[in-house]
């Protein structure tokens, strides 16, 4: 049945390949047809594809954290495609074989499977970034995309050598201490391009501000999250926290260079897409602190920023001049932003003092002190470019469709509710966290109590 | 041998992706690079002295190689060609655009727009 999350999507993705123009009316329905089968599937089962016993065949697991981390991203997807004018041009077939591959990316627990999944992940977004002629950006982001592909590959190859198996579970338990470098490193590198850590993140500016905003919207929020998701989830639960130190300093170096690089923009879209790198290495660095606390903080975090971008980016690609003639549109701006910059009141305080909380509590200080850095220049950009919409004079200002602005300001009206009580946001974050750190219970749930 | 044959090859397809200043050949490089991974992939797989691991009655041996990694190569082939002609396709589209594929020229053709 686990199987049908990924099947619906990829099945009727090639049935409506004649009707392209209409397939953007059903889109909606096909996402919320897998919502509901979401629902209605048992918690903390493994099934095994072609009836192989687990380290033998291809498993998709659904614990906790891959239930969340499903129900996420696929309404990520649903407010995506509620808004028909920006899946525009046959590209909602594109969207449905996406969430096909993400789905499958969440719920495998194999090692070169998530590769195959990893690799149409990228081949679909290099197709949605060269939206709007952005060609060039395009190409760009093919190239080390797949040499990143390559470099998970060889990871891959070098833990089947090491455990002489490529299940997950089977990884965790039997892999030789001579081998873990080479297989965390590849990894790691395979896993940052698409997670933006920075070194490799260059091709992010490139894409996301290409001008269309089903680029930034979905590249930014789903996809993102389903990758710190499957980093979380290999270097967590299956290599048992080996080389997070790593990662922390990669995600700080992320965060200050990102947000100094997001403040010297001159087109929003470009700041926009350097704020949503430096998140990230937020993200990542508080989740490789390792505790309960910091994992539920990094993943709280995590929602509010992608709720944040979804109304940031639409909202920005689609406004011509000034917010006068759109204040509906332009006050959701605004919220958005005031929640990215951790203002009281709005979700990004909570998951910023969480963050706090949970790095004082494991004796870290350089952490805080770099997000309390990060959020002053944060503050800085965000409030110029308010300003700057609020109160630039310009004739030709066209009004927003109305149904963008209706979800933009449901979605900024959901950040002020978690503002005041965050407990929704929270329980979705502890439950992933949850499934992430009981390695014992995933190991038992794929091999049967081996 | 072939395991260092196949880094060198992974070495000169990131040279030449750094270095080249036609996106053409920078193409050409990502072809090595995935070449040499798979390569690579089937040279661990193999065992001095075993056979093809397929059982018939003409191989008697006991002694296979490792038939895991070249499943995997299969796949892997099949996911680097689709890479590939997507690769080409957008450069089709980019030399539509600018009329050129030197990565200068495009630099100052963008920069004047």
């Amino acid at each position: 049945m686990t199987a049908l999350l990924i099947a619906i999507p990829l099945i009727s993705a090639f049935i409506f390949v004649p009707f392209k123009e209409k397939s953007k009316y059903i889109l909606p329905f096909i996402v919320l047809a897998n919502i509901i089968l979401l629902f209605n599937l048992p918690l903390d089962t493994a099934e095994f594809m072609g009836g192989w016993k687990a380290p033998f065949g291809i498993v998709l697991v659904l614990d906790s954290a891959s239930f969340y981390t499903l129900l996420v991203v696929n309404i990520i997807f649903l407010l995506i495609s509620l808004m028909p004018q920006i899946t525009d041009k046959g590209l909602s077939i594109i969207l449905l074989i996406l969430l096909a591959s993400t789905n499958g990316l969440i719920l495998t627990g194999d090692i070169f499977n998530s590769f195959v999944f990893m690799e149409i992940t990228a081949a679909e977004a290099y197709i949605i970034g060269s939206s709007k002629k952005n060609y060039y950006g395009a190409y760009k982001y093919l190239i080390v995309g797949s040499i990143a592909g390559g470099f998970y590959l060889l990871g891959a190859i070098y833990s089947y050598l090491g455990t002489g198996s490529l299940n997950f579970a089977d990884i965790s338990l039997n892999m030789k201490e001579s081998f873990l470098p080479y297989v965390a490193l590849m990894l790691f590198i395979g896993l940052a391009v698409e997670s933006k850590i920075l070194p490799l993140a260059g091709w992010v500016p490139d894409v996301y501000a290409s001008g269309s905003p089903l680029t930034p919207a979905i590249l930014g929020t789903g996809v993102t999250f389903t990758m710190i998701y499957l980093l979380s989830r290999i270097f967590i639960t299956v290599l048992n926290g080996y080389f997070l130190d790593v990662i922390y300093i990669f995600g700080l170096l992320t965060l200050i260079l990102a947000e100094i690089a997001a403040f010297k923009q001159e087109k929003l879209l470009k700041a926009l897409a350097f704020s949503s790198i430096a998140q990230a290495g937020l993200v990542l660095s508080v989740i490789s602190l390792n505790t309960y606390d910091s994992l539920k903080a990094g993943y709280f975090h995590l929602l509010n920023d992608a709720t944040a971008k979804i109304i940031l980016f639409v909202i920005a690609a689609t406004i011509v001049g000034s917010f006068m003639k759109n204040k509906t549109a332009g006050i959701s701006f605004s919220i958005a932003s005031f929640s990215l910059i951790g203002f009281p009141l709005f979700a990004g305080f909570r998951s910023k003092l969480l963050i706090l909380q949970s790095s004082f509590e494991s004796g870290n200080y350089i952490l805080p002190a770099a997000l309390l850095f990060s959020t002053i220049i944060e503050a800085a950009y965000l409030l110029k470019w308010n300003i700057h919409l609020w109160y630039e004079n310009n004739e030709k200002s066209e009004r927003i469709p109305w149904n963008i602005v209706l979800i933009t300001l449901i979605l900024s009206l959901f950040i002020i509710y978690i503002g005041l009580f965050p407990d929704t946001y929270l329980k979705i974050a502890e439950n992933i966290t949850n499934g992430l750190m009981n390695y014992k219970a995933y190991v038992t749930t794929v091999l049967g109590g081996m | 041998m072939v395991y260092y044959i196949s880094f060198i090859l992974i070495g000169v397809g990131i040279y030449g992706i750094l270095t080249q200043k036609n996106l053409f050949k920078t193409l050409v490089s990502l072809t090595i690079i995935d070449t040499a991974i798979n390569i690579l992939i089937i040279s661990l797989g193999y065992i001095e002295g075993c056979d093809v691991p397929i059982y018939s009655k003409y191989t008697q041996s006991t002694n296979f190689v490792d038939p895991l990694p070249q499943a995997l190569v299969l796949t892997a082939i099949v996911i680097g060609v689709g890479t590939l002609a997507l690769g080409a396709s957008l450069l089709i589209r980019v030399y539509e655009k600018y009329g050129t594929l030197d990565t200068e020229e495009i630099a100052v053709k963008e920069a004047r727009k």
